[in-house]
């Protein structure tokens, strides 16, 4: 008895062994629990209970679906990533194109302005910018030319109906006066 | 995860309009002669459509109006130097997948071709190819185009339209 107070001083103060603190839950365990030391059964009692507390079999299962359902979270801001870099990518692809045309066009322009159009300083052919130029500075030198054109356009599509050829070579050969042939 | 192949897909169809951007296969024509000096260019741009609301609108008939609203741009490309080679390089040129012909004008005298290019029902493109012994005529017009509105003009205006014609140029 003296010997299970003695370790039980001990267990309190925290100074058992390992070994120490088995003999004394083999003495709880035993069941023949002197009066004197009764009070601390409960206590040694809920120290075997915890210890026969296991992990259930499917602890694994449990902490791989905790870390499964994280997982996709993570993959879904990546896959964002990935689309917007893809569009980023296409974004700027569609831009270049884009821009490598203007350029295209505004050579091809600036070099028009010096061809067939009156009252323009340009150097034929030798014009390189980067913007649009118009044969047309003055819109409403530009709408004419579209009203002919799109009179022309009209009158060859009505041509045989309602239009003679005569008209026809009138209307062709006003055309080619205001072009400048 | 629905929602991310929608993702993947928008930038596929980017792609498409960007394919789509590349319009022009006459566009290759135009940029072949347009420094030619035996070739007369007009070229109006988008811009300059644009500026045009800005003109002073009351006396365009308003069917006119309306067509050259719905334009975003123009250009002509003329030649009286050796028209029938000319057309026949544009017409070889002219990729039959995009373009679809429309209405053919054949006479002893001359050849008018408009095709014209569709995306969806609306008209895209009209290209009108014409040509006789004096010349090579070739005219693009890119935009929103009513056909119906367009073969109006002429008639509306008749002869009284082709004489503001000859004033205009004179300008």
């Amino acid at each position: 008895m003296n010997e299970i107070r003695r370790l039980l001083e001990k267990y309190f103060l925290a100074e058992t062994t390992l070994e120490e603190e088995k003999v004394l839950a083999d003495y709880f365990r035993a069941g023949e629990v002197d009066a004197e030391f009764l009070q601390y059964a409960p206590f040694f009692e809920y120290m075997e209970e915890e210890k026969r507390v296991l992990p259930g079999e499917d602890l694994e299962e449990r902490i791989l679906a905790r870390i499964g359902l994280a997982a996709p979270v993570r993959r879904i801001k990546f896959g964002y990533a990935a689309a917007a870099a893809v569009l980023l990518c296409v974004c700027s692809l569609f831009l270049v194109v884009r821009l490598s045309q203007d350029r295209v066009d505004g050579v091809k322009v600036a070099a028009s302005g010096g061809v067939g159009t009156p009252g323009k300083g340009g150097a034929p052919g030798g014009v390189v910018t980067a913007t649009i130029k118009d044969t047309y500075d003055d819109p409403e030198k530009a709408l004419a030319a579209v009203r002919q054109a799109l009179l022309v356009a009209s009158v060859h599509m009505n041509e045989g109906k309602n239009i003679t050829q005569k008209n026809m070579y009138r209307l062709n050969n006003s055309w080619q006066a205001a072009t400048g042939n | 995860m629905n929602r991310s192949k929608w993702i993947f897909f928008f930038p596929l169809l980017l792609l498409g309009t960007g394919v789509f951007a590349q319009d022009d296969a006459i566009g290759k024509f135009f940029s072949k002669y347009v420094e030619d000096s035996r070739f007369t260019v007009v070229s109006i741009s988008p811009k300059m459509f644009r500026l045009m609301s800005k003109v002073n609108w009351d006396t365009i008939p308003s069917d006119l109006k309306q067509t050259v609203s719905q334009l975003t741009s123009l250009r002509i490309l003329s030649t009286e130097t050796t028209p029938g080679a000319f057309y026949k390089e544009a017409m070889a040129r002219i990729d039959r997948k995009e373009y679809e012909e429309l209405i053919t004008v054949r006479s002893d005298k001359d050849n008018v071709r408009f095709m014209v290019k569709e995306q969806g029902d609306v008209i895209h493109e009209l290209l009108m190819i014409a040509v006789d012994k004096d010349g090579f005529t070739m005219m693009s017009f890119v935009g929103n185009i009513d056909l119906d509105k367009l073969s109006r003009l002429s008639s509306d205006m008749g002869i009284k339209g082709m004489e503001n014609l000859k004033n205009i140029k004179r300008k």
